[in-house]
């Protein structure tokens, strides 16, 4: 492939940073190893090694958006700033065509005591333009920013979004050829964070290449045609963002001391990819086989998803312990097939003789959204009316997963009600269980709750003869 | 500018480098000026009465306090004043950006982690700032020499002249220091003092014939004696400047900007570690 497609090529990049205890030590490096090799000694260290990357290589083509993921600490950033060329790696070789226009952390070297103008000016001069330039893009800029009046303030009185808003409009007007954003776009509200991905959408369509580190595996599903995982400074794999960002939420919640397994399973798993997924010009593009066999599977289960934000009720008279899924093989799971069918089940043991006894369960959402649950009976009268002291009762709820990849909280609850009073819970605990809906390839679906949609689209085109309009194309989107 | 490539370090880029960047050498320059006295009531004013104060300070505790004398002919209270004044605005020059040096880099981290800075102006906008606040000085030294003199010798159109050995060294000096400071952070109070010292082994406070033949040598190895003593010829005296002593100043200025700019420019690379 020649250089002309490739907008960035990493080759063994490396970088290592010496740890000094004390600062004499690194004056004294900087002068008794050179010494004592000239005098023919063996030179020694003064300092201890941090290998922050090793040997990392990609080749990023003009017009991908590839995503960096990765655990704090991972190198990610390192990285970045190593692209970008304000940190200087040990050893590797960094190549970069076209004109780079960088989010690094939070404000992109603005300077806290000038207004958000001069800030404008001063980076977009850093990026290459020249003062006309600017001038006729400040509108652009400052629409995009949308902070209003706060432009003609000093940058030290903005709030952390609109720093990032300002940060944001400048990199995106400028024209670059390479977008590196580090975790940037987190910081703005949800409408500025649309507004970003829309922007970043349509520069990639302009054929701009995009670099993307974020923690958000949604953002880099979403945006990224190619992804990339780092852990502890080294590349896991490279290869579809859908694939990556499974395998790093796996390495993310697996137990400490299956961590370092299953780091080896991801390396020793990834044929070395000869290079990052193709864009997809495509608009509509279809599943392929592997694809469809992937999303008919019915999911696996991750020992490391555990909620922890349980909350249990004091227990009047009954105990709910043993909360499971299953797929329909039997298999116990909490990684979820979208579509398929799962049962939820949970034990109940009595301690106490209970009357007109209803079990019932509910999904919610991260953030708490009630989004739906089962009763065992739809009414006092019509439940079970008495359950002795000492049994045991196993509850299952079966459902089928109709959610959008996601990660979901189950409730589960015990009711009784007496001689027709109101019903009180016998035992309740909120969040007894999570279970994740699995990324999808391909997905038409958006929000939360699937409703089994399909789109159909008719595009009429003028015909060129008759007065009417010609029906030339008819999509109906795959599922 | 390809941050993946060695920084050019030879003689030309010295300069090249700051054409390239001039508009941004301007913008902060200016920043910097207004900058400073932001947020007070008379704003830019203040660099015009800060040295005119100053004047009338020296004025007051030399020639009256003191009665120190100048010993040359044909002077009064005020001359006193503006000979002293001349160098106090070249070690105040001087002095400023050295002190300024070795914090350049460390103040301005922001430019060195987050974005492709050309790093080696702001020694430059130092020198710049600087450069600005020694021209209002002068203006405030011409306009009381013509008050009291009411005329002004032609020579002092030279002086730009004889200032530019003194600002090629400025900047190699800062230029060094500045990237020193980033290793060694104690470089900052050495030269505080340093500066300090200088005040009083450059002939600011008395003239170089003042001292006795055999410490005048030792005089005459201070870079800025030069400096300030031909300055004196210019502005007040109306004599010419010594031109082959200048072309010595020069060449030598032009050795340390360059050393300086060559040091920089080797050890930028490893600024964002440290920092």
């Amino acid at each position: 492939m020649s250089f002309n497609d490739i907008a960035i090529r990493v080759q063994n990049l490396s970088k290592c940073y010496e740890i000094y205890k004390r600062s004499e030590d690194r004056l004294k490096q900087s002068l008794i190893p050179r010494l004592r090799r000239r005098l023919g000694s063996e030179p020694r260290n003064y300092y201890q090694e941090f290998w922050a990357l090793r040997n990392i290589s990609f080749e990023v083509r003009k017009g991908d958006a590839v995503g960096i993921i990765g655990q704090n600490g991972s190198g990610k950033s390192t990285l970045l700033q190593i692209i970008c060329g304000t940190l200087a790696p040990t050893n590797g070789v960094v190549e970069i065509n076209g004109r780079v226009a960088a989010l690094l952390e939070l404000g992109a070297g603005f300077n806290p005591e000038f207004t958000g103008r001069e800030n404008v000016f001063m980076n977009a001069t850093l990026l290459g333009l020249d003062h006309y330039e600017i001038e006729s893009r400040f509108e652009q800029i400052a629409e995009f920013a949308g902070i209003g009046d706060f432009m003609s303030q000093p940058l030290k009185t903005y709030s952390t979004g609109m720093v990032v808003r300002l940060a944001f409009a400048v990199a995106v007007n400028v024209d670059a050829n390479i977008l590196v954003i580090d975790e940037a776009i987190s910081v703005g509200d949800e409408l500025f964070q649309r507004k970003c991905f829309s922007r970043v959408e349509a520069m990639k369509r302009n054929g701009a290449t995009i670099l993307f580190v974020s923690h958000s595996c949604a953002a880099v599903v979403e945006l990224c045609n190619g992804a990339i995982l780092i852990d502890a400074g080294e590349k896991l794999m490279a290869g579809d963002p859908k694939t990556v960002v499974g395998k790093y939420q796996r390495l993310l919640y697996s137990p400490t001391e299956k961590r370092f397994a299953i780091r080896e399973e991801i390396l020793s798993s990834v044929k070395e990819p000869p290079e990052l997924a193709t864009p997809s010009k495509e608009m509509r593009s279809f599943l392929t086989d592997e694809d469809r066999r992937v999303d008919a599977t019915e999911g696996f289960f991750d020992p490391s998803l555990m909620p922890e934000s349980t909350v249990r009720y004091e227990p009047q008279g009954a105990h709910i312990d043993s909360p499971k899924i299953f797929a329909e093989s039997g298999n116990v799971v909490n990684c979820l097939r979208k579509g398929k069918t799962y049962r939820y089940t949970y034990n109940v043991r009595f301690e106490s003789t209970a009357t007109n006894v209803r079990f019932g369960m509910l999904i919610k959402t991260m953030t708490g959204i009630e989004l739906g649950g089962v009763a065992s009976a739809p009414s006092p009268s019509e439940a079970i009316p008495l359950v002795a002291s000492g049994s045991s009762v196993n509850v299952e709820f079966q459902f089928r997963c109709a959610l959008n990849p996601g990660t979901y909280f189950l409730n589960s609850g015990v009711v009784t009600s007496h001689n027709g009073e109101a019903e009180t819970f016998l035992h309740r605990i909120l969040d007894i269980h999570m279970f994740k809906v699995l990324p999808l390839n391909k997905n038409t679906s958006v929000g939360t709750v699937d409703f089994d949609g399909m789109a159909r689209v008719h595009v009429y085109a003028p015909h060129p003869d008759k007065q009417s309009l010609g029906r030339i194309f008819d999509d109906v989107t795959d599922r | 500018m390809n941050p993946h490539q060695p920084f050019p370090t030879g003689i030309t880029e010295v300069f090249l480098s700051q054409w390239r960047n001039r508009q941004l050498i301007v913008q902060l320059t200016k920043r910097e000026v207004v900058g400073r006295y932001r947020g007070s009531l008379l704003g830019l004013a203040w660099s015009f009465f800060n040295p005119l104060l100053m004047l009338a300070v020296y004025t007051f505790v030399f020639s009256v306090v003191f009665q120190t004398r100048w010993n040359v002919a044909g002077e009064d209270k005020v001359n006193f004043a503006i000979i002293l004044f001349v160098g106090l605005i070249v070690h105040g020059l001087f002095a400023e950006c050295i002190n300024r040096a070795p914090g350049l880099i460390l103040s301005n981290s922001n430019y060195v982690k987050r974005v492709i800075f050309p790093l080696e102006i702001l020694p430059c906008v130092a020198l710049g700032s600087a450069l600005f606040h020694a021209a209002i000085s002068l203006v405030v030294l011409l306009a009381v020499q013509f008050l009291t003199n009411h005329s002004l010798p032609w020579t002092i159109l030279i002086f730009p002249l004889i200032l530019l050995p003194l600002l090629l060294g400025t900047a190699g000096f800062a230029w060094l220091l500045s990237a020193l400071g980033v290793y060694v952070r104690d470089i900052s109070q050495v030269t505080s003092i340093f500066t300090t010292v200088l005040m009083f082994v450059s002939p600011l406070f008395y003239p170089v014939s003042a001292l006795p033949k055999n410490y005048q040598v030792w005089l005459k190895l201070n870079p800025l004696t030069h400096i300030i003593e031909e300055g004196r010829n210019v502005l007040i005296f109306g004599r010419m400047p010594d031109w082959t002593n200048w072309a010595y100043a020069l060449g030598a200025s032009i050795f340390i900007s360059t050393a300086g700019f060559w040091w920089f420019q080797k050890t930028r690379k490893g600024f964002a570690d440290v920092l």
